[in-house]
């Protein structure tokens, strides 16, 4: 008989990363003669002559069909072959003659969802997940187990598990990459479910907005925008949107702030609380040059949301505008309080104090505000030598 | 009667309507490039689709007087097409002082093909002869001018050759260290190889819209800046490093502009980058430059965003004796105007002084230059957008992009006027370089286009509001010939404007060496103040207006041109 603790031993030698493969087997193993595997096995194994080691497993089977880890291991190097079908009946013998067997499941689980079977290893990747301590071997279980969800088109359970993931390894970057994944299937199938049942409604014109905004693809979505507008004009939020996309939009000539403008107020007239609006509608009169109206659009805004940011940094920009700088470091350094990690308060910051003369507060502001660009720039990163950040 | 004299009333509104456009609008331009003899179309990579962001920069143009006959001629950079022989050369036209031009091109000896970008002029060798540097996504050129209207390619025995393909954008020749030659500084683009280059739309930057499109520069390798000193003897010196200007983290690097923007008598530099920070090298006058971008201002926008600089230009907009950075940025973007707040630190004032209604455009050469003669240093800035793709792909935007024209109203702002301007503003075209000097010498200043994959533009300008106006024409001796880097200031009444001589600008291209002033109604010139990068100063007093003057470096008086005294 195999000792128990082989098939650990198993694991900690092949590492995390071979489960799904079969791991080379080493070391003295037990056999059936004196209570362990002839040691040809082993070495046919290290040596990577499978067709040998199948054969000395098999005739261990043979002189004892109970030995549940000679079939387990009978598994693992099936797997190794590839030879799956024959593997998966391995490794069901091995559990169902020892169910205690550790970890046998997982590889059974792995097994099911390369041979296609997800409906049969969600269960035992699922009991597996939810039992195993050890971080690496549960982040790589919990990995196989949203594949197996996202092949079974069970996208919620793939989230429950993705976020669980993110619990555990909130930097592994191939846990994000898979939470994307995840993401992506729900948009899709969201979004389908939408189109199918409700192609002309509101919420599927606004998904297809927002989605052509995603892409850049800025006058398409002020179509769409527009378009629910004229379904719905009392709708809160629309007209705002639309105002947004006017304004990004190419197709908006010289005369598309003031169509823009005529949005933001609209949505005023419905939510005279919008101060994303009134924001917009100060940001026009500043690129306008009309000082005054800019710093009544932003002090309104403030006077709704007193911790709104780009409210603050706008009458900032007004107050820089008119050359009155001591009101700007005002707003500039409220607004570094409630948004330490925003560049253009930062830079701001830099120029106001710059301009009044505080050349040290000056240079410190600068510093930040490099430290901030640098950060943001480390946080895209990945990029090779040469390649400029901005 | 009393319906003869109705008549009467409505012909003379008739007519303050009519003619207000110009007066209010300033100035008006027409294209006469085609009757001038600009026939040559430019060709710059594909025209439905580009491949390669190589494709897309289009080249740079001068207006320069090869042949010192005292009228401008012009060298128009052409570029290549990937997959075909197109044959193309660069350009040179000669000024037949009629309003037309001749293709001297093959004369003159500029028969090399190839990527050319970007142009500038200056008399390296102080022969008396202005010399031409082209930069080429390979390896640039240094024409030297013989003097008997043919061109050499000194290169190599300059020592410019470059020992790897690099792609050269804008350059200037500038005297960094005023010992009266003139050095070089150039700038790189990106590390470019076309067999390495991503396919279009592979990638996160490839992509414009939703459309795929060629990648970068985002994701490209980028590139550093290059100074050579001038050793004499028509040999130049890598000083890139020892000067500190090759130091600047990796950049994409275009527009090159050199002014003295501290007045400390020693002249800077400025480097638009695309979707990098920008760079302001000042001068520390010992030969070493300290690059201050970010904390001068000029790094940025307002919100300390970066923009994809293009092309770059200089001028005292605001008439306070300080020279402000006008540089031109890509779509959504808005025209960057640094404002020189005398202190080291320029503001981007772009919005508040009214450029920020024309950011649909991808703008590429412009001029702040009075184009109106009343005083007031104007904007124009061509148009066009990179990917030719976006034609019919109903995204609203398309490849040819009209011009903008900005009227300076007292430098308290600036009026966009391009509606009333002339179709020469108005009809869309894919510019890039673009050249602003009198060619015709009438005292009002035109601008040469050039345009990718089409003809040349001739924007002669229609000035018809009788502003008055001044031409002044340098040569240096004890400083460099070209006078590159001269502070000129020229007073009437209160009115004092400044500029000074200037290699390369605006995008790769190269303006008129002559300082033009728009007087507007002033009748005499009270004082020009010239300030030679030798140290030298000279007054002249009591010049008349609406002249060409000479001037030369240590000569009392003006060689030409009717002024009172040179006290």
């Amino acid at each position: 008989m195999f000792a128990r603790p082989y098939i650990v031993v198993i694991w900690c030698v092949c590492g995390v990363a071979s489960l799904a493969g079969a791991a080379p087997l080493g070391g003295q193993t037990p056999g059936p003669e004196g209570g362990l595997l002839p040691e040809r096995t082993g070495t046919a194994e290290r040596q990577g002559d499978l067709e040998t080691a199948v054969s000395e497993l098999r005739r261990v089977i043979e002189s004892n069909p109970s030995d549940a880890e000679a079939h387990g291991r009978l598994g693992m190097v099936y797997r190794r072959l590839g030879r799956l079908p024959e593997a998966i009946e391995s490794l069901e013998n091995a559990l169902r003659l020892d169910p205690t067997l550790p970890r046998l499941n997982i590889l059974l689980g792995f097994s099911f969802l390369e041979a296609g079977r997800y409906q049969d290893a969600i269960p035992l990747l699922a009991a597996a997940f939810e039992l195993e301590r050890k971080s690496a071997v549960r982040s790589v279980v919990g990995q196989r187990l949203v594949a197996c969800y996202l092949a079974a088109a069970d996208e919620e359970r793939a989230l429950e598990v993705v976020q669980k993931l993110r619990q555990d390894s909130p930097d592994d970057l191939d846990v994000l990459h898979l939470a994307l994944r995840v993401y992506m299937r729900l948009w899709n199938s969201g979004f389908q479910r939408l189109l199918t049942e409700a192609p002309r409604s509101r919420q599927a014109r606004l998904i297809v907005a927002e989605s052509l905004e995603s892409q850049g693809r800025f006058t398409e979505a002020a179509n769409e925008y527009a378009q629910i507008v004229s379904m719905e004009p009392e709708v809160p939020g629309i007209h705002f949107q639309l105002g947004r996309m006017i304004l990004r939009s190419d197709t908006a000539a010289s005369g598309g702030d003031e169509k823009a403008m005529a949005e933001f107020r609209t949505e005023l007239a419905i939510n005279p609380m919008h101060v994303g609006a009134l924001v917009e509608i100060g940001e026009i009169h500043l690129k306008r040059g009309r000082f005054s109206e800019a710093s009544k659009s932003f002090s309104q805004a403030l006077k709704v949301q007193p911790v709104f940011v780009a409210a603050r940094l706008g009458l900032a920009k007004v107050r820089i505008a008119e050359k009155q700088w001591a009101e700007a470091l005002d707003q500039l350094e409220y607004a570094r309080e409630l948004a330490p990690e925003d560049e253009a308060v930062a830079y701001n910051l830099m120029v106001s104090y710059r301009a009044l003369g505080r050349t040290a507060e000056a240079r410190s502001a600068l510093d930040a505000f490099q430290q901030l660009k640098k950060r943001r720039q480390q946080s895209r990163s990945g990029l090779p030598a040469g390649i400029p950040q901005q | 009667m009393i319906r003869y004299l109705l008549v009467l009333v409505f012909l003379a509104l008739a007519a303050v309507v009519r003619g207000s456009g110009t007066p209010q609008g300033g100035a008006d331009f027409v294209d006469v490039a085609r009757t001038a003899g600009l026939t040559v179309s430019t060709v710059f990579g594909g025209e439905k689709t580009k491949r390669y962001i190589l494709e897309t920069t289009g080249g740079g143009v001068a207006f320069f007087d090869y042949d010192n006959d005292g009228w401008l001629d012009i060298f128009l950079v052409n570029g290549a097409r990937f997959g075909s022989q197109s044959g193309a050369t660069n350009h040179l036209y000669r000024n037949r002082r009629d309003g037309t031009f001749q293709d001297l091109t093959r004369r003159a000896g500029f028969d090399r093909g190839g990527w050319g970008q970007g142009v500038c002029a200056g008399d390296f060798d102080n022969d008396g002869n202005t010399d031409l540097l082209v930069t080429y996504w390979g390896h640039n050129v240094l024409y030297r001018n013989r003097g008997d209207g043919t061109f050499t390619d000194v290169t190599e025995a300059a020592g410019l050759k470059q020992h790897r393909v690099r792609w050269g954008s804008g350059c200037a020749f500038l005297d960094y260290d005023r010992d009266g030659l003139l050095d070089l500084f150039i700038a790189n683009y990106i590390d470019f190889d076309p067999k390495t280059a991503p396919d279009p739309g592979s990638g996160p930057n490839c992509h414009y819209r939703g459309l795929p499109v060629n990648c970068g520069p985002r994701g490209l390798k980028g590139e550093s800046n290059v100074l050579f000193h001038n050793e004499g003897r028509g040999r130049f010196r890598d000083v890139s490093d020892s000067s500190g200007v090759s130091g600047a983290r990796p950049h994409y690097g275009l527009g090159v502009l050199t002014a003295d923007f501290d007045n400390d008598g020693w002249v800077d530099i400025y480097v638009a980058n695309d979707k990098t920070a920008s760079l302001l090298f000042h001068n520390k006058r010992d030969g070493t430059f300290e690059e201050i971008g970010v904390y001068s201002g000029t790094a940025y926008d307002a919100d300390g965003s970066v923009t994809s600089g293009m092309g770059v230009a200089a001028g005292d907009f605001d008439r306070d004796g300080w020279l402000d950075i006008l540089k031109t940025n890509f779509s959504d973007e808005s025209a960057s105007l640094y404002q020189n707040r005398r202190d080291g630190l320029f503001l981007d004032a772009a919005l508040q002084l009214g450029l920020g209604g024309n950011q649909k455009w991808v703008g590429w050469g412009c001029g702040l230059a009075d184009f109106d003669n009343d005083g007031w240093p104007d904007i124009l800035i061509v148009n066009g957008h990179v990917f030719p793709e976006l034609d019919g792909a109903g995204l609203g935007s398309s490849f040819r992009q009209p011009r903008v024209l900005y009227r300076n109203i007292r430098g308290e702002r600036f009026e966009d006027v391009s509606a009333s301007a002339g179709p020469a503003i108005t009809t869309p075209a894919a510019s890039r370089g673009a050249a602003f000097g009198d060619f015709d010498n009438d005292g009002a200043l035109d601008v040469v286009i050039n345009n990718m994959n089409d003809k040349p533009a001739l924007l002669r300008s229609q000035n018809r509001r009788r502003n008055h106006w001044v031409l002044i024409r340098l040569e240096g001796s004890r400083s460099n010939r070209s006078a590159i880097g001269t502070r000129v200031t020229c007073v009437t009444g209160i009115r004092r404007q400044i500029d000074e001589v200037r290699s390369g600008g605006s995008f790769f291209s190269q303006n008129d060496f002559r300082i033009h002033f728009g007087l507007g109604s002033a009748r005499q010139i009270d004082l020009i103040e010239i300030r030679w990068p030798s140290g030298a100063v000279q007054h002249l007093r009591g010049c008349d207006v609406d002249q060409i003057i000479d001037i030369k470096e240590g000569v009392k008086e003006a060689l030409a041109g009717t002024c009172e005294t040179t006290p």
